[in-house]
């Protein structure tokens, strides 16, 4: 996969204490570890997303793996702080489809920049976070995250199969969304979405291939 | 509707070609995917001050990269030189050690700041000095090189900019600049005033992480006294890596910079 050479040197680095290379696994990663965030915990993503960097600081020297092994360690992280921070809050969702998080996503400090850069990805994440949980998880372990089924499934503890379908539902329910059926109803002659998969990641970063 | 199957799934989600009818739906994955805005990399600074932080324990077999450590070894003489008014001054009027005259140079170029005196001719004399020689050593070229009359070359500037070294604000808009250069141009001088500070123009991304990290943990605590043998508790950290003089030539271009 495109750039995962240079995450792979940038995480050896890291491992041996260049804190550069940490920062390009940071700028490659941090984009897609927050927006999972605030499908998993809403306004709460920025903390958690530092907390989980932190544990990745404390806990790297004993990481053993490539790449993609961190990526697949570092949503775990994430997620296991996300659910962390629902214990904390007392306010754990037993019922994912209730629009609480589609309240939650949005709202936050970054909203002023979202205004600028940001507003499709924000109607986008608004709409994820409506899915049932573990389809909306699924998804943006899928699409934003990078992650394959088996990977997705180590991060969410699941099985493969399970996962799979928890992806499908979630794009079909997308799919008939009167929202995203109106935007397709309001563009002509479409552009593919192509190279899509790692777009995520800042162009111009240092040391980072963007596709 | 037609319902999606399994092939279709892996498709959009590989963000292949799709059927006219599905587009609404692959512009919202994209959308979920687009490219980061400044604000999903507002952490970035605090991050990597406490990878530093944390780092700074476990050095043994880390290669610290020299334009890291240079950076953070200039900074926090910068810091000493901008929090202390007499520092500063020194600075201005060219009286501080020479090491710490030529990094406060690099540095702070366009504010004033002369360059040591006799210029730095012999780039192992360094070797075996506190930290922030490694700077004032491949420092010769970028101070030579910095524009000479560049904005910010006017009198004045150590009382103005005391709060906010230029390179700071610069650094600043070079990162805006980076994920938006259509909406945050940046000129030409000040590119090449990044580049002259961060010894190369392939290094100016990590100076400026390095830069505002440290100026931003420096804006709360005050900077260390400028001595050139402590000049912060983040230079020292990496006191170990003082003798390692060839990577500290060469440690800069063995990291991926594609």
């Amino acid at each position: 996969m495109a750039g995962e050479a240079d995450l792979s040197a940038a995480l050896v680095a890291a491992q041996g204490g260049d804190a550069q290379g940490f920062e390009v696994l940071w700028q490659a990663l941090q984009p897609a570890l927050l927006r999972y965030l605030r499908v998993v915990a809403g306004d709460a993503a920025e903390d958690v997303a530092s907390e989980t960097w932190l544990q990745v600081v404390r806990d790297l020297g004993g990481f053993r793996g490539d790449a993609a092994a961190f990526r697949v360690w570092l949503f775990r992280i994430a997620r296991n702080r996300g659910l962390d921070h629902h214990r904390r809050a007392g306010r754990r969702r037993e019922d994912p489809d209730d629009g609480v998080l589609r309240e939650r996503v949005g709202g936050g400090a970054a909203v002023e920049d979202e205004a600028l850069d940001g507003l499709a990805t924000e109607w986008a994440l608004r709409l994820v976070a409506s899915l049932p949980r573990q389809q909306a998880e699924a998804v943006m372990l899928r699409v934003v995250a990078g992650l394959d089924v088996a990977q997705s499934a180590r991060v969410l503890g699941r099985r493969p199969g399970a996962v799979r379908v928890a992806t499908m539902r979630g794009l079909r329910r997308l799919a008939q969304n009167a929202e995203v059926l109106a935007r397709q109803g309001a563009r002509g002659a479409a552009t593919q979405p192509g190279g899509r998969r790692w777009s995520v990641q800042p162009t111009g970063s240092a040391g980072v291939v963007t596709r | 509707m037609r319902w999606i199957g399994r092939r279709e799934a892996d498709r959009l989600l590989a963000g292949g070609s799709v059927h006219a009818d599905r587009r609404g739906l692959a512009d919202l994955l994209a959308a979920l995917a687009a490219p980061a805005s400044p604000g999903e990399l507002r952490g970035k600074d605090a991050a990597v001050a406490a990878f530093v932080q944390a780092g700074g324990r476990r050095t043994a077999g880390g290669a610290v990269a020299s334009t890291l450590r240079r950076a953070l070894a200039a900074v926090a003489v910068s810091a000493a030189a901008v929090l202390l008014g007499a520092g500063a001054w020194a600075a201005e009027i060219g009286a501080l050690p020479r090491p710490v005259q030529q990094v406060a140079h690099d540095l702070f170029s366009g504010a004033g700041v002369p360059p040591p005196r006799p210029p730095q001719s012999d780039p192992t004399s360094g070797r075996g000095e506190p930290a922030e020689s490694g700077a004032a050593r491949t420092g010769d070229g970028p101070a030579g090189t910095s524009p000479p009359g560049g904005p910010s070359a006017t009198p004045g500037r150590g009382e103005a900019d005391r709060d906010e070294p230029p390179l700071v604000q610069l650094c600043r808009i070079y990162q805006a600049h980076q994920l938006h250069p259509d909406d945050v141009p940046m000129g030409p001088q000040s590119l090449r005033r990044l580049a002259a500070a961060a010894d190369g123009a392939a290094n100016i991304d990590r100076f400026c992480v390095a830069l505002l990290a440290e100026a931003e943990r420096d804006r709360d605590t005050p900077g260390p006294t400028g001595t050139d043998s402590e000049p912060s508790p983040s230079a020292a950290g990496y006191a170990s890596d003082r003798d390692d003089g060839p990577r500290d030539q060469s440690g800069a271009e063995t990291h991926p910079e594609r």
